[in-house]
């Protein structure tokens, strides 16, 4: 037809994808601890709409209101964004490290941003005002240096060699937990408060936390989709991209940064929040296939969607408590992981 | 405001003879003795004593409170580096924190150890070495009144032991006598933020609150949980209590929340802010905690 195979795909998945992620988000808005009817939400979504708007008498609780708009929405595009950055990273992580066992977390962003942010709630940094903002920022540049460090050592051998920097990932990854481990140990009745943050939460905490996420997202879907025919090749091995005249090193120092940044902004924001950038990406491709052409922006939706979905579930299964979302994407994803799998692969042997 | 005034004079009395109890509470009972007390604690072990212990170590704050209540601080030989009352407790060797090592208590050579469910690790191993150790983590006022009873019994002060819940429950009586029986005050108590932790039933502070005439409005839930931001803008709690902790401040953190601002509590700056070492050591102060509270959910001059 019109345009390359990979385009036409494209065209099919997006707004097929983009549809069911706003059936999500819209689930995500009406389904919550407090029961609302949904004519009654669907009505208080209106009532901002320009001359609809003004047609709609209020008939509910005001407090309604002030759950759909100030609690709900700010929360669910936090999911979207928190998830859609981790799918992306983890997509580009699987292809730039050649490892199907690979996520966002690989290299050690996420121990090198819980010791930081552990250490910020050991000693104690206000968390009004100016503080709020120093646990976020902390953990953002502990997950950063982490992974430069990471590639310092990978490096210096001379060329970035894949292997090295999987293994410096999982060392360096593993002081950086040891590190964890002993602000856990001194923080008295602090432990709550870290564990929280590891399980990961989506509690909004200003609009702030969500420019800083359409920034980092924006930039590293251009980085990745920029190189997204290199990462194709990159999965065929190094040496056949170089021979296809991929400037693989270029490649991988460009990736790794991009995925790096992403994954240190969807930490700052919502804690390590586990299995999102594992799972999605491999659902996905077996779904969609392995060109990361459809594959990245297609995880992107998808991750998002999944969070939102996964954060619905933890806010409503037990209300009024709420589990922490960590514990529900893993408890969603695995099953329905295997669940793709098994289908998916059923067919393909008989 | 007279009756306030009353109260207060009231309160002062009260607290005075708490402190005479508590300093007379030895000499009147004598400290040795041949007996055998078999007492089972709240970690259901049976525990026997046969002379009245005169080197005990506390590895909780809260039980420490207690030991000092029943006159028995001169009898303490070892506590953690949390406690802080009363201000005697400072001269008194620090065994460790919360998670105080079995070698640091064994060094005071105790011939009794009591401590909390937060030292299970320590009381295991400290129970290896046939020191006598009593667990007790009173949840609620009559646990209170249950624990420092079990603890008088223990270290044979049950006279003592006796007058210093009849103070209390008295007490308690004059602060909550006048309280309505219905419509009660809709109250959130926050003991986390950043996730958002609440309170259920079955915990001190639940029955603390609703002593003081406050209802939880978390109170269909059991235990500490991570409750739900939304819950609490629809249940519109008239008060807030809250603790510091952490440098934080948590009436400027409770403002800014997203939709908290419809909050009646928050509309009427009706947030509490409490001294975490009241509302995390059920002891003989936890009267003080119900004086706040009823202080808090019904200002003098409402009725």
């Amino acid at each position: 037809m019109n345009g390359p195979n990979w385009l036409v795909k494209l065209r099919l998945i997006l707004p097929a994808s983009l549809f069911c992620l706003a059936v999500a988000l819209i689930a995500g808005i009406a389904l919550g601890s407090v029961k609302l009817a949904p004519v009654t939400v669907g009505k208080i979504l209106l009532t901002k709409l320009p001359l609809v708007g003004d047609q709609l008498v209020p008939h509910w609780p005001h407090h309604m209101e002030t759950i759909i708009w100030q609690v709900r929405l700010p929360r669910v595009i936090l999911a979207t964004l928190v998830g859609a950055t981790l799918a992306v990273a983890g997509t580009a992580f699987q292809g730039l490290l050649q490892n199907p066992l690979a996520d966002p977390y690989t290299l050690g962003v996420s121990s090198g941003a819980a010791a930081a942010a552990a250490f910020t709630i050991v000693f104690g940094v206000s968390r009004t005002g100016a503080g709020l903002l120093v646990l976020p920022v902390a953990a953002f540049l502990g997950g950063l240096g982490t992974v430069i460090l990471v590639y310092r050592i990978a490096i210096s051998t001379g060329r970035l060699v894949i292997h090295t920097l999987i293994l410096a990932g999982i060392i360096v990854g593993s002081f950086m937990s040891a590190l964890l481990m002993f602000f856990i140990a001194l923080a008295g009745d602090g432990v709550h408060q870290i564990l929280a943050w590891l399980m990961g939460s989506l509690a909004f905490r200003g609009w702030g936390q969500v420019w800083m996420l359409v920034l980092l997202l924006a930039l590293g879907l251009a980085i990745i989709l920029t190189l997204s025919r290199d990462l194709n090749l990159l999965v065929f091995g190094e040496e056949s991209a170089q021979q296809l005249g991929s400037n693989t090193e270029h490649t991988k120092k460009l990736l790794l940064l991009a995925a790096t940044l992403m994954t240190g902004g969807a930490v700052a924001a919502a804690g390590t929040i586990g299995f999102v950038g594992l799972v999605v990406p491999h659902v996905m491709r077996l779904l969609v296939g392995p060109d990361h052409r459809v594959l990245v922006p297609a995880s992107a939706i998808a991750g998002g969607l999944f969070l939102v979905l996964a954060d619905t579930a933890a806010r409503t299964v037990l209300a009024p408590v709420e589990l922490p979302v960590g514990v529900v994407t893993a408890t969603l994803g695995a099953p329905f992981f295997l669940f793709i799998l098994i289908s998916k692969r059923h067919p393909a042997r008989s | 405001m007279l009756k306030r005034f009353k109260q207060v004079l009231a309160g002062g009395a009260i607290l005075a003879a708490v402190l005479l109890l508590a300093g007379c509470g030895p000499k009147s009972e004598p400290a040795t003795g041949k007996r055998q007390v078999t007492i089972t604690d709240d970690s259901k072990a049976t525990v026997t004593l046969t002379a009245k212990p005169q080197r005990i170590v506390s590895l909780s704050p809260s039980l420490t409170e207690i030991l000092f209540a029943l006159g028995l601080g001169d009898r303490v030989v070892g506590v953690t580096s949390w406690d802080d009352f009363p201000p005697e407790v400072k001269q008194k060797p620090v065994v460790g924190d919360l998670k105080a090592g079995s070698e640091a208590v064994l060094a005071q050579n105790p011939d009794l150890v009591v401590a909390s469910g937060l030292n299970m690790a320590t009381v295991d191993t400290l129970r290896q070495t046939k020191v006598p150790v009593l667990v007790f983590d009173p949840q609620s006022m009559e646990a209170i009144f249950h624990t420092i009873e079990k603890i008088a019994e223990a270290t044979g002060v049950e006279k003592t032991g006796q007058d210093l819940i009849e103070v209390m429950q008295r007490k308690l009586k004059e602060l909550t006598g006048s309280l309505p029986a219905t419509d009660r005050i809709p109250v959130f108590i926050e003991v986390g933020w950043d996730p958002l932790f609440t309170t259920g039933s079955g915990t001190f502070l639940h029955d603390i609150t609703t002593i003081a005439g406050g209802l939880n409005i978390a109170g269909d839930v059991t235990g500490w949980v991570q409750y739900s931001s939304e819950d609490v803008i629809a249940k519109n709690p008239a008060v807030i209590i809250t603790t510091t902790g952490h440098g934080a401040d948590p009436v400027t953190s409770i403002k800014k929340r997203p939709g908290w601002d419809r909050i009646k509590a928050v509309q009427d700056g009706r947030v509490v802010v409490l001294d975490p070492n009241l509302v995390y050591r059920p002891g003989p102060r936890s009267v003080q905690l119900v004086e706040e509270l009823v202080r808090s959910f019904y200002p003098a001059g409402s009725k």
